[in-house]
């Protein structure tokens, strides 16, 4: 179906080449580590987003990684975003079904997953919250949170655009009623009206998600009904290129800033040639690794970092561009989907 | 034939916007007696049924049943009064069982209310009895599937569940088109038992030896219009073939088989 | 009439039909193939990850649970099948009415049952509103539903947008809506209850009483059930107004339990309802199947959805795999079908 709730809201179908990184990194498994230890490896169940959703590649290379590294049992058990409240119950039963050392688990859906983290701690299994659920994962008796907080990402987008001289910023939302878009453009507005600017959002129709072409047009049309907008923060780097393209079309090019959530290709190189200003770096990958990693930690030293750790967001604009390109060539899905 | 017609046709025109398919047409339907329907495709056959079938009005003219004039606004209301179609293809529904296809739209229940429920005991006794009363004893199982019927079976079937609901008079369009030699002879034989039951037949086909094989009188349609009707020892049937087919020519291509067929029948 | 001309029919009748074997007897059943593939499905997982958690209480609750959050959806969709007609419009009224109670119940702090009934209400709306076109414009219902789904997906988007500005808002589950669609014993869902009550009723208005030989016959040719006398009409509308209410009541069960409304909820249904009930031995042209065969299915697709999970395998081929399954069963139905009409 076209309605597609996305977790985190990255692009849903046009990262279409997440699937073949999938089927690449899939079972590069823990049976060298097993081998190497005397002891039974640690097992832990990550229960996260799907790898359909380009977000999620590099949060499940991450998590590979460090399993890899540490010789852990990892088992990855994706949410399935089409039925996301459903699938986010029977994705932790799951986990807990299958008793293992520690559970990294992504709260996108805290009133659903809260009472099985409660569960989980309950049959002795250690909890720790990932990427989502910074609100509540004391309360629930998760041992530790890892992740980015949701309204920062627009904070720091504000922050960036304003030193560009924005002052009426278009925050674009391209799952409409998603909450943690809405939180990102709430972010964006509080900030920029500190910063003496205003922010309105435009939330695009549910049918055209998959559509860049359409969504290019809609924003252009926006654009022609709003001619006040100076620049545009977009939450899925194929929406900024539409942008982009809406921009170039409007012959308002170098006029209005652009600045996105997610990394990919295109949008590196369109950072590299002025057309869009920044990418937010969620840093999805350390998700992965850390959660892993403080997992591991916890269930084999009973160590653990205190409160939040933050992963994100950072920036990639024209300062640190060449690095961030160079990793993004050299390591498939470490900052962002191929 | 002394006994009034149950249903009779008295020069009935039907046009459809402006195009005359049948023209001052006459017919009685006796118990008892079989009578076809022979004609060419096109000749008007399927209007006649749908005027004595409740289906179209007349333009003009007038059907009697029991000698009253009536007009049927629906194929209920001819269904009510005793006729009965039974077409070739619609007949029956191969997936599903003999008693559920004998029963369909009449199902015996047991239990009140909430609690009414079908009788599948009662449905199959019914089929299958009423089977064997058309001589039809080799279907065993209310339960089987009406798809591993022969398709002489299956004319019984909708032939039997037409009389077990009321049928006097029984209008078979086609029942032989598109069966083998061994099939055909059993719906033959299937309009002789229904015939000494009493029921009126009105028995059309384009097959004039299947025809002559069973019918009591005969009344040939050409462009809509009655062109000869007759008794069954009136005519020979190459007279019968030569005036459906308006030439002799045909008479000579029809198979050796079904002639043949024909002379073995009763 | 002689008996030796009968007897020379029989053997054109193909196989004798007085006295199959039980096995042969049992695989004649419509829902043979889909209780086939959940059971082999079933000992497939629970051979492989039996010991890994799948057969644990917690284990076997997640899979009965989505088996029944499913079943009660396909149950239905598998009846308006086997009478010849699909709705894709399913999955957008269990979004729509999601977001009518949650709207109710949560936004307004409402009482829950106000939104359960005006969401059981627009529910019956919309089948009602599917069957009469269907029935009177004669056009496919595929095309018909479809445009109904994008109708009330889009007009609830609108609505919901216009009065509370979101699309997705939590619901409040409270008293004894929530006992009634929340409960759990032991992770053990109470959609399970219902789908059990909906699976005796569904088999006994399908098999032993009239308006489930009409539905079978409305199925398997429209013309010659109504020249039969059979309502077609009714039945049909009937039809897609349980398939609309089944979605509600699904709809319902999640809204009370994840406590969040939101549109999108319930999309996949219009696929996995189909899939459930085709692999559980309906056919897509109508006139066979039956609802024990669709629990099957659901129960197929519950345990392999699930089931992926405790390999260890990568979970996102769980579509493949219902994929490959589905495609199995539209093969064997069509050669258990042609078994059971005596052409194998």
């Amino acid at each position: 179906m076209t309605a597609s709730l996305s977790l985190k809201a990255r692009c849903v179908r046009w990262c279409g080449t997440a699937a073949v990184a999938l089927t690449l990194s899939a079972g590069a498994g823990s049976i060298a580590a097993q081998a190497a230890d005397d002891e039974a490896p640690i097992r832990i169940a990550f229960v996260s987003g799907p790898l359909y959703d380009s977000f999620f590649p590099p949060l499940y290379q991450g998590a590979n990684d460090a399993a890899d590294l540490l010789g852990v049992d990892l088992n990855y058990i994706p949410i399935d975003e089409h039925d996301i409240e459903a699938s986010s119950a029977r994705t932790m039963q799951v986990a807990i079904a299958q008793a293992p050392d520690a559970i990294v688990v992504g709260s996108f859906i805290s009133s659903v997953v809260d009472p099985y983290i409660v569960k989980a701690v309950e049959a002795g299994i250690p909890v720790y919250v990932n990427q989502s659920g910074q609100a509540t994962w004391e309360k629930v008796g998760a041992f530790g949170f890892v992740g980015q907080i949701g309204p920062d990402a627009g904070v720091v987008a504000a922050q960036h655009l304003s030193k560009a001289g924005a002052k009426n910023v278009l925050c674009v939302i391209n799952v409409p009623g998603n909450p943690y878009l809405q939180a990102i453009c709430q972010g964006l507005n509080e900030e920029i009206t500190k910063l003496g600017g205003t922010s309105q959002n435009l939330e695009l129709p549910t049918a055209d998600s998959t559509d860049q072409a359409k969504v290019s047009r809609n924003i252009g049309a926006f654009l022609q009904s709003h001619k006040d907008i100076d620049s545009i923060f977009t939450l899925n780097a194929a929406v900024a290129t539409a942008a982009s393209a809406a921009v170039e079309a409007a012959q308002l090019t170098g006029k209005i800033h652009i600045g996105t959530l997610e990394i990919s290709k295109v949008a590196l190189e369109q950072v590299r040639n002025g057309q869009i200003e920044f990418l937010i770096n969620e840093q999805p990958y350390l998700d992965g690794f850390y959660g892993v990693l403080f997992a591991y930690h916890y269930v084999k030293f009973g160590l653990a970092p205190v409160g939040m750790v933050h992963t994100g967001p950072s920036v990639v604009d024209k300062s640190n561009i060449e690095k961030i390109a160079t990793v993004f060539e050299k390591y498939p899905n470490v900052v962002g989907s191929q | 034939m002394e006994k009034a017609p149950v249903v009779e046709l008295r020069h009935v025109t039907k046009r459809f916007f402006g195009v005359t398919a049948v023209k001052d047409f006459s017919l009685a339907l006796h118990p008892g007696e079989v009578v076809c329907l022979l004609g060419e495709n096109g000749a008007g056959k399927s209007t006649i049924i749908k005027v004595l079938t409740g289906v179209e009005m007349p333009t003009g003219g007038e059907v009697l049943v029991d000698g009253k004039a009536v007009h049927f606004r629906s194929p209920k209301e001819a269904r009510e009064l005793g006729i009965a179609t039974v077409y070739q293809e619609t007949a029956t529904l191969p997936l599903m069982s003999v008693a559920r296809n004998f029963v369909l739209a009449a199902e015996p229940t047991t239990g009140r209310g909430v609690f009414k429920r079908m009788n599948m005991e009662e449905a199959s006794k019914i089929a299958l009895m009423r089977l064997r009363e058309l001589g039809i004893t080799n279907v065993s199982s209310g339960e089987q599937l009406v798809g591993t019927l022969s398709g002489g079976q299956r004319q019984a079937l909708a032939i039997a569940r037409a009389l077990h609901f009321g049928a006097r008079v029984l209008i078979l369009d086609e029942p032989t088109a598109a069966l083998g030699v061994r099939e055909s002879a059993t719906v033959l034989r299937l309009i002789e038992t229904v015939r000494v039951r009493g029921v009126a037949v009105l028995f059309i086909t384009h097959n004039a030896y299947h025809a002559y094989s069973t019918g009591d009188r005969f009344v040939v349609l050409r462009r809509g219009e009655s062109i000869a009707s007759f008794a069954k020892d009136e005519r020979t049937i190459g007279e019968v073939i030569e005036l459906m087919a308006g030439g002799a020519e045909l008479k000579s291509l029809l198979s050796q088989a079904e002639s043949g067929m024909v002379a073995g029948a009763p | 009439m002689t008996d030796t001309e009968i007897s020379a029919e029989e053997a054109d009748a193909g196989p004798g039909p007085s006295q199959p074997r039980l096995a042969r007897r049992l695989l004649m059943r419509p829902e043979a193939g889909g209780v086939i593939s959940a059971i082999v499905v079933f000992a497939f997982f629970a051979i492989l990850a039996g010991s890994n958690g799948f057969l644990s209480p917690l284990g076997v609750a997640g899979w009965l649970d989505t088996a029944a959050e499913l079943g009660i959806i396909a149950i239905p969709i598998g009846m308006l099948m086997i009478a010849g007609e699909f709705d894709l419009s399913v999955g957008s009224v269990v979004g729509a009415t999601s977001i009518i109670i949650a709207m109710v119940s949560g936004y307004y702090e409402m009482s829950p049952w106000l939104g359960i009934a005006i969401a059981f209400a627009f529910g019956a709306a919309v089948g009602l509103i599917n069957g009469i076109i269907v029935v009177w414009t004669k056009l496919p219902s595929f095309i018909v539903t479809l445009a109904t789904m994008m109708m009330v997906l889009g007009g609830m988007l609108g609505v919901s947008i216009a009065l509370t500005g979101s699309t997705s808002i939590s619901a409040a589950a409270t008293g004894s809506a929530a006992v009634l669609f929340a409960a759990e014993w032991r992770e053990l869902h109470v959609s399970i209850i219902y789908w059990i009550v909906l699976i005796v009723i569904a088999t006994y208005v399908m098999q032993r009483t009239p308006f489930g030989n009409w539905a079978y016959a409305t199925g398997g040719s429209a013309q010659t059930a109504r020249l039969a006398g059979v309502p077609v009409a009714r039945v049909k509308i009937i039809l897609f107004v349980c398939t609309s209410l089944g979605a509600v009541l699904t709809s319902t069960l999640q809204t009370m339990t994840f406590q969040n409304g939101n549109v999108t909820l319930g999309a996949q249904y219009v696929f996995t309802g189909i899939a459930a009930s085709v692999i559980g031995g309906v056919l897509l042209t109508g006139g066979y199947g039956s609802p024990l065969g669709t629990v099957s299915g659901a129960l197929t697709y519950g345990i392999v959805s699930l089931g992926v999970f405790y390999l260890g395998w990568n979970a996102d081929l769980t579509e493949f795999f219902i994929g490959a399954l589905l495609l199995l069963a539209v093969l064997a139905n069509h050669r258990l079908r042609l078994m059971a009409m005596g052409r194998e």
